[in-house]
């Protein structure tokens, strides 16, 4: 069975980028709108590998969908990276606080995400 | 602002911060044990060979293990350069390369990307990502220590480069001698903050009487005073500038800028009311106004504010400056060293008289100024004495303006000195041009001479050579100096007024009664004439005060053998009652108004046709009242 990963971005170009990349590896994508939709597509997806997730969104920046989410206790075992155009220190300090796996600066290079998901989430399959 | 090339040691957090130092760490000249390079792998033994191979040629090397501690490092320590591997856990290289290009200083870096020799594919996206350069991996340690050096030479002069544009954008915008945001500055600023705000205010601080302190002390003891003035205003507030082009920081920070000269320009965005912005500028005058110690010299100077609200300009920053320029004039004329806040009022009035000025001084220069006589006539025989000469401003289209509206401005802007020279020299000159007729022989000019040209320091040496060109006879002329005049510098005024009076000239003391009318004024300076001020010729036949005072006048005036002249007699009983009570002489509106000398010279002449006179007094003597006893 192939391995899913969850898709958050608000934007709908990254997300279909990102899926492009990820379905033609092998990999199965569920792709959530902001931080609210993401966490919602995490608990309902129990069986995924990784999440993939931008900071800056409406009703629920990235960030904070991750410190709720540690602060929970629940879904800790599934690795998030954030892929986002922010490069401040202290944002990805934080996300590596609450958990991040990685942080990538937009925009993606295809081989480099393929290798960096490859890296935490193992093969599609 | 530190010189650039003297800084070697790594800047302070709270200078890297601020960004104040970047500029001139990269710019400085360096050899290659100043320069500071940051190597980013986390595999340790290849991180470690670089950074020996790089520690070996005397560079100093900074170390991180991932992308993350690499962003930190480059904050603490701002490296020249960055080596970056690729691929680095948590924060690629590539990621890392962009992150740090947007950190203060990140533009001015070089950043190198360490990647295996075949990922052609990494490099376009690296040289996008920001990237300056590759070295290939496994490192060549020569080749490394080549390249580094030849990338920081390279640098150097881009950086040297860098560093003149902003010095030449901080020289556009800045004041030269204090270091402070300048005119531009303060254009740009306004424009950032906007004036369609209800909050700020702005003030105009210009500072009383600093053209003494160049005066006395010199101009390099007067720049020094302008950067205190600079730094004690700085002091008061927060004030935050840049210090690459004078932008300003926060939104909320105040700016000063000077302007030129002795004024500055204070803007507080946070104002929100009068009582506030009074509260501002009473604590700038409370700082300025501190003794200043001027190379072993106390001195205490004090400025005068203007203020204006932005929220009252209606979005002119124009408006909102020329505002607080017409409320510092007001505050210069009361008293100075005080603070006023503009009102609509204020501005007619400035611009009124700023409008005056200019067309006083093109007055002069296209002849528009006449000189009018009215002739002065004696009380008992009627016959005409003299005249006194007054200022007629006649516009092109023919309308007279006021003197009593020009010369106030006149003598606010120091333009009476000049006009007054010249009234001198036309009355001079007519006067000369009239002893040659007959029936103008003996006549006496009175000139007002203003206490400016009073002070001038050759004012007695010019009218000598007047006199001397002009070949007219000192006895000819009497010159009116009001009671004012005197009483700034009385020592100077009595050596002045001897010095005239040894010329010879007549002198008559001008509207007496109106100002402090210090009898003792009388005894102790020797005037020939007391002119007696048409105020109280106006009303000495109804008030009994008035009356009184005038009859005390006169009376004493006779004691002390002094004519007396009463001005602005327009009724013959006004007249009488001059004459029964002794004075001497009248002028006004019952005989004659003042006309221009031809009109003069006609009625003189038409005069003598009907038999009344020109009935010459007598020549003054020299030093004529020392010889009369102190009355009081």
């Amino acid at each position: 069975m192939p391995k899913t990963i969850i898709v958050i971005d608000d934007s709908q170009v990254i997300r279909e980028q990102v899926s492009i990349v990820l379905k033609q590896a092998g990999y199965e994508v569920v792709e959530a709108e902001d931080g609210v939709e993401g966490a919602a597509a995490i608990r309902n997806n129990p069986g995924a590998s990784l999440a993939i997730c931008d900071v800056n969104m409406p009703k629920l920046g990235g960030l904070e969908m991750l410190e709720t989410i540690s602060a929970q206790g629940g879904a800790s075992s599934l690795p998030v990276i954030m892929l986002t155009t922010e490069g401040r220190p202290d944002l990805i300090e934080r996300a590596r606080a609450s958990g991040a796996k990685g942080w990538m600066v937009k925009p993606f290079k295809p081989t480099m995400l393929l290798a960096t998901v490859k890296k935490i989430a193992g093969a599609a399959a | 602002m530190s010189s650039a090339a003297e800084l070697v040691d790594p800047p302070t957090e709270e200078e890297v911060a601020s960004g104040s130092r970047i500029s001139c760490l990269v710019g400085a000249a360096r050899s290659a044990d100043e320069a500071r390079v940051l190597v980013v792998d986390d595999d340790e033994e290849a991180r470690t060979k670089v950074a020996c191979a790089l520690r070996e040629v005397g560079f100093i090397v900074v170390e991180a293990a991932n992308g993350l501690d690499a962003l930190k490092a480059f904050q603490s320590h701002r490296p020249h350069v960055a080596l970056l591997e690729v691929m680095t856990p948590f924060l690629d290289g590539f990621s890392t390369c962009r992150a740090m290009r947007d950190l203060p200083g990140g533009q001015d870096a070089s950043i190198v990307m360490m990647t295996d020799s075949d990922d052609i594919e990494s490099l376009q996206f690296g040289y996008d990502a920001g990237a300056t350069d590759f070295l290939t991996k496994p490192v060549n340690e020569i080749l490394l220590q080549h390249r580094m050096k030849y990338m920081l030479r390279t640098a150097e002069v881009v950086d040297q480069l860098r560093r003149s544009e902003r010095k030449i954008a901080h020289l556009a915008y800045h004041d030269a001698l204090t270091g402070l945001p300048n005119r531009r500055s303060l254009e740009r600023y306004m424009d950032r903050l906007g004036t369609d705000r209800t909050a700020g205010a702005i003030f105009l601080i210009d500072l009383d009487g600093f053209k003494r302190v160049n005066d006395t002390f010199g101009h390099s003891a007067g720049d020094e005073l302008i950067c205190e003035v600079g730094r004690r205003v700085t002091g008061c507030f927060h004030i935050d500038i840049d210090a690459e082009d004078g932008s300003v920081l926060g939104e909320r920070s105040a700016f000063l800028a000077r302007l030129g000269g002795d004024e500055f320009v204070f803007v507080d965005p946070t104002v929100m009311c009068a009582d506030a912005a009074c509260l501002v500028a009473a604590r700038m005058l409370a700082a300025i106004g501190d003794v200043f110690d001027l190379r072993g010299h106390e001195i205490v100077i004090t400025a005068s504010i203007g203020m204006a609200l932005v929220a009252d300009a209606h979005g002119s920053v124009e408006e909102l400056i020329q505002r607080a320029d017409a409320a510092m004039y007001d505050a210069k004329a009361h008293d100075r060293n005080n603070a006023r806040f503009y009102s609509r009022a204020l501005s007619d009035e400035a611009r009124a008289r700023l409008e005056m000025e200019g067309s006083l001084r093109s007055a002069l220069a296209q002849n528009q100024l006449e000189v009018f006589y009215q002739p002065k006539i004696d009380t008992v025989t009627h016959a005409v004495t003299g005249a006194e000469a007054l200022l007629r401003w006649r516009l092109p289209d023919g309308t007279m303006i006021s003197p009593a509206d020009f010369i106030p401005v006149a003598e606010e802007t120091g333009l009476i000195i000049a006009i007054g020279r010249w009234v001198l020299e036309q009355a001079c000159t007519q006067v000369r041009a009239w002893e040659e007729e007959p029936a103008m022989q003996g006549l006496r000019i009175a000139v007002n001479v203003s206490a400016r040209q009073f002070r001038e320091p050759h004012f007695v040496d010019e009218l000598r050579e007047l006199l001397a060109t002009t070949g007219l006879s000192p006895g000819c002329l009497e010159l009116e100096i009001t009671e004012g005049t005197l009483m700034n510098d009385t020592k100077l005024a009595r050596e002045v007024l001897s010095e005239l009076k040894t010329l010879g000239v007549w002198l008559a003391l001008d509207d007496f009664g109106t100002g402090y009318s210090s009898l003792g004024y009388l005894r102790r300076f020797p005037f020939d004439t007391l002119k007696v001020d048409r105020s109280f010729v106006r009303d000495v036949l109804t008030d009994e005060g008035c009356a009184a005072i005038t009859a005390a006048v006169v009376a004493m005036a006779q004691r002390l053998h002094l004519d007396v002249v009463a001005e602005g007699v327009e009724t013959e009983a006004q007249l009488e009652h001059l004459r029964v009570i002794g004075c001497g002489e009248v002028q006004g509106f019952l005989f004659c108004p003042a006309i221009p000398a031809d009109e003069f010279r006609r009625w003189v002449s038409g005069r003598i046709s009907r038999r009344e006179t020109v009935w010459p007094r007598r020549m003054p003597a020299v030093g004529r009242n020392s010889a009369i006893p102190p009355l009081f």
